[in-house]
């Protein structure tokens, strides 16, 4: 930042005698998280105040977003034709082996368990003890009843 | 480099009429009022806090 030299730094502030790089590493994100978290304060999501807000967003938005690639959602979706694997649990082996041969030969084991990693980090899968699992549908992920 | 902070400041900076270069309050100020929130005490919250972002 660079600030004119003055003895009251709040009225540097208020007179506006201090300008900030938009192109300085981070000054971008930050500036959309306090906004963010103007918008929060404003809304009553939080009690705190801004600045401690735009200090904890960033933290909180650190998220990755899943997204299933259309080939993985064609995969579910032949899994989930079988009325039996949408209902029940079965294992990684037998989901595997539950998909058509011209699927098998375009999709080998090792990408089989890549594709349910991706599911299993997308929160669409179900799981019980012995490694048996269910997978959710993409387009309605709630727990299935 | 672009990065998902810059999509999301850029069509904001654009609505404020403000260049993407050294900003003070008066170009915080427009930004803020592409918010549209009509509270003074948050705006100068605001301001504070991308001040403090500085320090």
């Amino acid at each position: 930042m660079e600030s004119v030299q003055n003895a009251d730094p709040e009225l540097h502030l208020r007179l506006g005698h201090w300008k900030i790089d938009l192109a300085r590493q981070g000054i971008r994100a930050g500036i959309i998280s306090a906004i963010a978290a103007a918008v929060l304060v404003h809304q009553g999501f939080t009690e705190f105040g801004v600045a401690f807000a735009t200090a904890v967003l960033p933290a909180v938005f650190d998220v990755e977003r899943i997204e299933l690639s259309p080939g993985d959602r064609r995969l579910v979706s032949e899994i989930r034709l079988k009325y039996a694997y949408r209902h029940a649990f079965a294992t990684e082996d037998e989901l595997y082996g539950s998909l058509p041969t011209v699927a098998r030969d375009a999709i080998n084991r090792y990408d089989f368990a890549d594709f349910i990693g991706r599911l299993r980090a997308a929160g669409l899968i179900d799981e019980t003890g012995g490694h048996r699992l269910r997978l959710r549908d993409p387009d309605d992920p709630r727990p299935i009843g | 480099m672009t990065t998902a902070d810059d999509d999301l400041l850029a069509p904001l900076l654009a609505a404020a009429g403000v260049a993407d270069g050294p900003v003070g309050v008066a170009e915080l100020t427009a930004l803020w009022e592409t918010v549209g929130i009509a509270d003074d005490a948050l705006r100068d919250e605001f301001i504070d806090t991308v001040a403090g972002l500085c320090r």
